[in-house]
Order: structure tokens, then C-alpha cells, then sequence
């Protein structure tokens, strides 16, 4: 104590901060050195992007912009096997997030130009096929399923836990499949999986995680991306190849077309089951659809177009935000996002976003609008009040598929 | 043999009195923001071998310093941070000397010369604002035009469209590690020079009056330069602290055109202003400032150093601090508002996808050597076990901490002792 009277206030806070920064140090090195596993975003929203480039899933949260990444990649017989995902979509229930993962060097759809050139340097000489995506025709089929020390890796649905951010399930598909989308229905009783190359429809039990059926659609159709109706009657699927908007009935299992103008590369539903919209990259358009009164119709985009990818509409069921990516099958790329009215069937903003966007998501308030920008490997957040961006934030290469899980609402259907 | 070496070294020149008041904290801010400036000049000279300052390449450039160069983001968080604090303490500094009245006969060209120290710094911090080239960069560059362009013909040799042969963002480089760090160390010569020519201010008790202290007082410089320097040390390992825990902020690329962020604390008052008044306020508020700042040694001329005998000057100066600070508070607070007019926003972004085409590392347009098969073997089936980043960010982390500790340390040692 007499030490203590002794010195001046200045020479004890020069100690008590010596001691703060010492505690600084412990600290920081307890809380950060000792964890490398992904931490869970504690935040009333996260953000899932599959980044597909580097094989991981990017959790953001929206609040500060903070990212932590899901690593897919398994250890198999001692070698680590990477998954490049395509898509990734948080469950209804918002217990559980899905993810379309591709053993690596099978899916390279979205690879930067030098990467696709370099796999189809390589394709070629193992006379494999040209390029996934449904780009262009096929050479004749083998397996080019990667191989790990145990044999050819199968492609993967695989399950997160949404609480904990860390993989609970890894459902092998088979080899080879391009898997491309997943959709739950409503209740998450049960998921539905695209396999682009196998012209497959995959359903998958919620709970159990076991394989109940699987459709086949039309040969060569492609099967792309697909959301499942509000009502969980029906599963719309973007046909790429086939230029068609699929139809699977989940209670009979039958398959219908409605045959589209071009290309479609993913569908959207909105809330209230009136509008099927699928985007046609090759015709620069957007196609509409009234189940009700099945009538379909079109929207031509705006002359500077490029090639449109995936849209999703807001809650309120008016309004569609669409990203015009192109940069696909030597188009040029495009950095807008275009804001359609389905009422008046007309785009009424244009938002720049980042080059390549590709993936949108909206969240279930309706205030934001979330794109993956392919190019610029990050995430842009659309303030949907105003139509501009409010922050984007660098994910990794390839950032593709979006979903939103909101705390007690769950996930965007 | 010290004693020889000293006068070798001419170090015996620093044995000299000073009053006994200028080893306290309020008087050493100025001495601080030294070591403040010269941490933001070493880690911008590690940060100049890696920053790009084309305007395609530079955003790129910056994200590669953070994500792949050993120590970088920590380094640029120094350098953000130095800079930062620098600005703190020099607030600080000059509302202590305008308090005290250290302005007064025979310290005029002191403090003249300080508030040109100011305004540089002000410039400094602005360039190192627009140099990372990020939405905020490009919106502060923006106002910067719309604010120049007002002086006409001379205003529009500064704005970023002008000299088509060099590139705004390189021009601005060279002003940022050239001509405005040249004129820094310039007029801080002659503000030390003239601090020790007339002495430290007298304390500014009731019946202070101006005076010289030069040779005067009951300490002594060496061992006020031993105490500053265990201040400097201290607001280093504070630096590295902050450095480590709060990373400087990098926006996306910038889009012309936009209006969605604020400006850096130090503007926030002009923006709020701006908010209130529009652009003009942007031109006028600084000038008045320092107009104000200029002029003060000159009306506030009678002979009282202590506040009390100063009311009116010092009544003023509060007030005028109280409205800029509870205008910044309420441009903090506020959300961002657009002030350039509604430019359309494809064109920004056409200028913008041409600024920043996709680069792959290092501001490169093609991909470095090495890159092909980084990507490559990234994407192979089989990947081999390693985690270099984690070894990476350990010993990382271990040089961080040891800076952390010795500055902390060796400043607490020169001040207890």
C-alpha cells in the first residue's frame, strides 16, 4: 500500500495498462490460436454462399460483415478430398443447411476462363466430355469421377447444422452426377436435388437423410436449378439443355414440360404460388409462368443484357430480383441485377452489384437482397428500400448459390 | 567514454534545462504524434512494396497485401491506425495549446507553423483515405472534385480527371509518399526548431504571462526526451494492440456514381454540415476553420496565459468545438445521404468495370507465376494435407505479441523510471 501511495496516477496507469495489454495478449491468444474450427455466426441472420472455387461454404453475418468458412472437404484413407459447392439452400425450418457438393475436378461450371481452358486441355486428352454446365454437346460418357485412395469419390448432398455451423451428414449421390441444385419443401420433410448430367431428380428425407426416389426426367434435358411451389405440390425445374420449365408433382411423381424459348438455368416461386419464373440465359429473358391460369409469358431484358442466372422474388410476391451474369459460353459479363415488376412485366431498376452476379437471395423481410458476384468472389447486400448496395463483402473465388437463414424464421425457401 | 562518445555524437547539446511541467502528459501530445508519424512512415514504406497505384490494380493490390503477404494486414492495420491516433493526438495537442494560450508573443510562428503541420497531415490522412480505393475512396474523391471544381481553371488541375498522361490515383501516390511527407518533415524542422528557440510554453497559472522559457527550468531535456520516449513507446504497443484487434476496414471497389458510406471521423463534422448546407459547406467550413486558427495569435494579443483571463477567445473556441463535435456525432449517427447529384449510375459503373477488371493477385492482370498451379492443385481430387496459414498466422502472431510486449515494456520502464 505504501508502494501504491507513492506513485503518481500517472505512473499507475502506465502499469494498469501494461497489465491491460498482457491480458490482451492471453486472451487473444486463448480465444484465437486454440480454435480452428468454424465458429458460428451468432447474429439473428446469417448469409450461406457456396463458394465453389475454394470448396467451402461462406457464413456471413449481415450485421458487421464478419465471414467464417464451412471447409466441405472430407478425409478419406488419409487424403483429403475437396467438394466444389454449387448451391446451397437453408432448410424451411432453418434447422438445417444443403449443399450441392461436386467431388473436385468433376464440376468446373463457373471456373475462371483459365481454369476452363486448362480443364479442357486436360478433358480432352482423357477424352472426357467438354465442359459440365450443359455446354454443348458430349463427347462420349466415362467416368471422371475423382479418385481417392479408397476409389472414385461420389458426389454429395451435405448437411449442416444451422445452430452449430458444422457438417452432420454427407449423403454420397453417386459419381459423376454434376449435382446442381437443392429445394426443400415447406415443412423440410423432404429435399429435391438436381443431377444436371444424369438427367436426375433426387429426393431425399429431411429426417432420415436416405434417398426415397429418384426421377428421371426427359434425356438431355439437363436439369438445373428448381424451387419447390409454396404449397409443396409441385417442384419446378429449370431443364437447361432440354429449353424447358419441369413440372414434378411430388405426390405422383410425374414428370410435365412446358417447353421454354431457350436455355432456362433456375426457376423461383413466389410466396403466394402465382408466378413460376425461370431465366433463359441464351434469349436474354425471363420467362413467366401463371400455374393457375397456365399461361405463360416472357419479358425480354434490356438490350444490354448479357445473360441472366438465378432470381428470387420478394415476400410480397411483386417483385423479382434477377442477376444478368453472362460471362458463360463467351458472353461478356455483366454486373447488374435488375429489379423486375411481374405485375406490370417490366425491369424498373437496374442495381450494380459486382461483376458476374450470379446467386440472389431475399431475405424474409424483405429488406435485403443478397447476390453472389462470380467474379469479384464476394457477396453484395442490396438495400431493397432504395435499390442500392449497401456493403459487399470478399467471400473466396466463385462465390454461386445464396440462401438466408433468419433466427426464428427460419430458412428462404 | 560515454562522455566522449556524447560529445561525439553532439548528444551533450541535449543537456539542457526545461521547465519541470513539460515532462506531464498534456504537454508531450506533440512529441507522441511524432512516434505516431514515424510508425505510419515505416509501415508505409513496407506497404509501398506491395501497394499498386494504378487505379485498375490498386484495390487489388491492397487485398493482396492482406490476405497473402507475411505481416501485411497487420502492417497496413498499423499504418492505419498510427495514422489514426496521430490525428487524435494532434487535436488534442492543439486544443491544449489554444487553451493555454501557447499561441501568444513570442510563439506566433510556432503555432503558425503547427497549424500548416495540421492542414498537411489533414492531406496525408485524406490521400491514405483515397489511396485504398474502396467505395469510401471513391466517394471522398468525388467530393473532393465536386469541391474543387469551384475554384475553376486552377481547382480543375487537381480533380481526378485531369492529366490524362498519369493517373489520378499514381498522381495522388506520389503526393501521399512525395511531396506531402517532403513538406511534413520540412515544417516540423522548423516547428521543433522554433519550440526549442523560444522554450515550452509557461504553465498557464492565473498571473502566467507570455515569456520565454528557452534555458529555463528546474528538468531537463534529456530527461524529457527519456520520458516522451517511454510515452511513444507506450502508444506504439497501444498501436500494435489496436492493430491486432480491430483490422482496418476495406470497402469493396469503389463505384462512381454512389453514395452509401461516410467519411472517416476526422470529416464527419464537414459532412454533417454538408448534410445541413449542402457542398458549399464543404468549401467554406474548412476555410473559415483555419482562417479562424490563422488569426487567432493575432486578436487574442494581450499578455494572460490562463484561460480565466481569456474567456471570451477560449468561450468561442469551446463553442465552436462543442458544434463540430455534436455535428460529427450526428453525422455518425445519421444515414448516409447523397450530396453529388443524381449521376447515373451505369456510367459510374462503366468507369468502375473498366478501373477494376478482374486480377488475380498483387494487382497483376495475369496470374504470377506460380498462381497456375496453386489453382491447379487446389482443385485436384486429392488434395495433400497442410495448413500453411495456420503456421503462418502463428508466427505471425508471435512477432505481434513480442512487439506488443517490448514497446510496452520499454515505455513503461522510461516513464517509471
Amino acid at each position: 500500500m505504501r508502494f501504491l501511495k507513492k506513485l503518481s496516477y500517472t505512473k499507475l496507469l502506465v502499469i494498469l495498462y501494461v497489465v491491460a495489454q498482457l491480458g490482451v495478449i492471453v486472451w487473444y491468444a486463448a480465444n484465437r490460436l486454440s480454435s480452428n474450427e468454424p465458429l458460428a455466426v451468432e447474429a439473428s441472420q446469417k448469409v450461406y454462399a457456396a463458394v465453389e472455387e475454394d470448396g467451402k461454404i461462406a457464413v456471413i453475418n449481415p450485421e458487421n460483415q464478419a465471414v467464417k468458412y464451412i471447409d466441405l472437404s472430407q478425409t478419406v484413407n488419409g487424403t483429403d478430398t475437396h467438394y466444389a459447392p454449387h448451391n446451397v439452400q437453408v432448410a424451411p425450418d432453418g434447422r438445417t443447411v444443403w449443399v450441392t457438393g461436386n467431388a473436385a475436378g468433376e464440376h468446373q461450371h463457373g471456373t475462371s476462363p483459365l481454369n476452363r481452358l486448362k480443364n479442357l486441355a486436360g478433358q480432352l486428352s482423357l477424352f472426357k466430355k467438354v465442359l459440365a454446365h450443359g455446354d454443348e454437346e458430349a463427347m462420349p460418357a466415362q467416368d471422371d469421377s475423382p479418385m481417392s485412395a479408397s476409389g472414385p469419390v461420389q458426389d454429395e448432398v451435405i448437411v449442416i447444422d444451422a445452430a452449430t455451423d458444422k457438417i452432420i451428414k454427407r449423403i454420397g449421390l453417386g459419381q459423376g452426377l454434376h449435382l446442381a441444385h437443392v429445394a426443400l419443401t415447406l415443412d423440410s420433410q423432404f429435399a429435391f436435388v438436381t443431377a444436371q448430367e444424369k438427367d436426375l431428380i433426387f429426393k431425399i428425407n429431411g429426417s432420415t437423410y436416405g434417398v426415397e426416389q429418384q426421377y428421371s426426367v426427359k434425356a438431355g434435358s439437363g436439369p438445373h436449378g428448381l424451387r419447390v411451389a409454396p404449397d409443396s405440390v409441385a417442384v419446378y425445374i429449370a431443364n437447361s439443355t432440354g429449353k424447358s420449365l419441369g413440372v414434378l408433382d411430388i405426390a405422383s411423381g410425374s414428370l410435365s414440360y412446358i417447353p421454354l424459348e431457350g436455355q432456362a438455368v433456375q426457376t423461383g416461386v413466389t410466396a403466394d404460388g402465382k408466378y413460376v419464373v425461370a431465366s433463359i440465359y441464351d434469349t436474354k429473358s425471363l420467362a413467366v409462368y401463371s400455374p393457375a391460369a397456365k399461361k405463360l409469358s416472357y419479358l425480354k431484358l434490356p438490350a444490354e443484357s448479357k445473360g441472366p442466372i438465378q432470381m428470387y422474388p420478394t415476400p410480397d410476391s411483386r417483385y423479382v430480383y434477377l442477376a444478368d451474369q453472362g460471362y458463360y459460353f463467351n458472353q461478356p459479363t455483366s454486373s447488374s441485377v435488375y429489379k423486375i415488376d411481374l405485375v406490370e412485366l417490366k425491369v424498373v431498376t437496374t442495381i450494380k452489384t459486382g461483376q458476374a452476379p450470379h446467386g440472389v437471395a431475399v431475405s424474409k423481410d424483405g429488406r435485403r437482397a443478397y447476390v453472389t458476384n462470380l467474379q469479384d468472389g464476394n457477396v453484395s447486400a442490396i438495400d431493397t428500400s432504395r435499390d442500392i448496395v449497401v456493403w459487399s463483402v470478399k467471400v473466396g473465388a466463385q462465390p454461386n448459390g445464396i440462401s438466408i437463414w433468419t433466427e426464428g424464421a427460419g430458412g428462404t425457401p | 567514454m560515454a562522455s566522449t562518445l556524447e560529445k561525439s555524437l553532439g548528444l551533450d547539446e541535449l543537456n539542457y534545462p526545461v521547465p519541470a511541467h513539460s515532462n506531464s502528459i498534456k504537454y508531450m501530445l506533440g512529441g507522441i504524434t511524432i512516434f505516431c508519424i514515424a510508425l505510419a512512415v515505416l509501415s508505409g514504406i513496407f506497404l509501398a512494396m506491395f501497394y499498386n497505384p494504378d487505379p485498375a490494380k490498386a484495390h487489388a493490390s491492397i487485398e493482396y497485401i492482406n490476405s497473402e503477404v507475411y505481416l501485411g494486414d497487420f502492417v497496413r492495420n498499423v499504418h492505419f491506425w498510427s495514422a489514426n491516433i496521430a490525428m487524435l493526438l494532434v487535436l488534442f495537442h492543439v486544443i491544449r495549446v489554444f487553451i493555454n494560450g501557447s499561441y501568444k508573443r513570442p510563439r506566433q510562428a510556432t503555432w503558425l507553423s503547427g497549424v500548416l503541420l495540421f492542414a498537411i497531415m489533414i492531406g496525408l490522412f485524406f490521400s491514405g483515405t483515397v489511396l485504398k480505393w474502396d467505395q469510401e475512396a471513391v466517394e471522398a474523391q468525388g467530393h473532393v472534385d465536386a469541391v474543387a471544381e469551384k475554384f475553376g481553371t486552377i481547382g480543375k488541375l487537381v480533380i481526378s480527371t485531369a492529366g490524362e498522361s498519369v493517373p489520378y490515383l499514381t498522381r495522388l501516390y506520389v503526393a501521399h509518399i512525395g511531396i506531402l511527407i517532403l513538406l511534413l518533415f520540412a515544417v516540423l524542422f522548423v516547428h521543433l526548431f522554433l519550440i526549442k528557440k523560444h522554450g515550452i510554453s509557461p504553465k498557464p497559472v492565473y498571473d502566467a504571462a507570455v515569456r520565454t522559457t528557452h534555458g529555463m527550468g528546474s528538468s531537463n531535456f534529456r530527461d524529457h526526451l527519456k520520458k516522451l520516449t517511454g510515452f511513444g513507446f507506450l502508444t506504439i504497443g497501444f498501436i500494435a494492440t489496436l492493430s491486432l484487434l480491430a483490422p482496418a476496414a476495406l470497402g469493396a471497389p469503389g463505384v462512381s456514381g454512389m453514395e452509401v458510406t461516410k467519411p472517416p471521423w476526422l470529416f464527419l463534422p464537414f459532412y454533417g454540415l454538408e448534410n445541413e448546407f449542402g457542398l458549399n459547406a464543404l468549401l467554406w467550413a474548412p476555410i473559415a476553420i483555419f482562417a479562424l486558427m490563422l488569426i487567432v495569435p493575432f486578436v487574442d494579443r494581450n499578455q494572460w496565459l490562463s484561460p480565466a483571463r481569456r474567456k471570451v477567445v477560449v468561450t468561442i473556441g469551446a463553442l465552436l468545438i462543442a458544434v463540430l463535435v455534436v455535428l460529427g456525432y450526428n453525422a455518425w449517427r445519421s444515414p448516409a445521404h447523397s450530396h453529388l447529384g443524381n449521376l447515373r449510375i451505369d456510367i459510374g459503373q462503366t468507369v468502375s468495370n473498366f478501373l477494376f477488371p478482374k486480377v488475380w493477385a498483387h494487382g497483376s492482370a495475369e496470374p504470377e507465376p506460380g498462381h497456375d498451379e496453386q489453382m491447379s492443385s487446389h482443385q485436384a481430387a486429392v488434395v495433400p494435407s497442410s495448413d500453411n496459414h495456420t503456421d503462418k498466422k502463428t508466427s505471425e502472431l508471435a512477432i505481434i505479441f513480442s512487439l506488443i510486449l517490448i514497446f510496452s515494456f520499454a515505455g513503461a520502464v522510461l516513464v517509471l523510471a
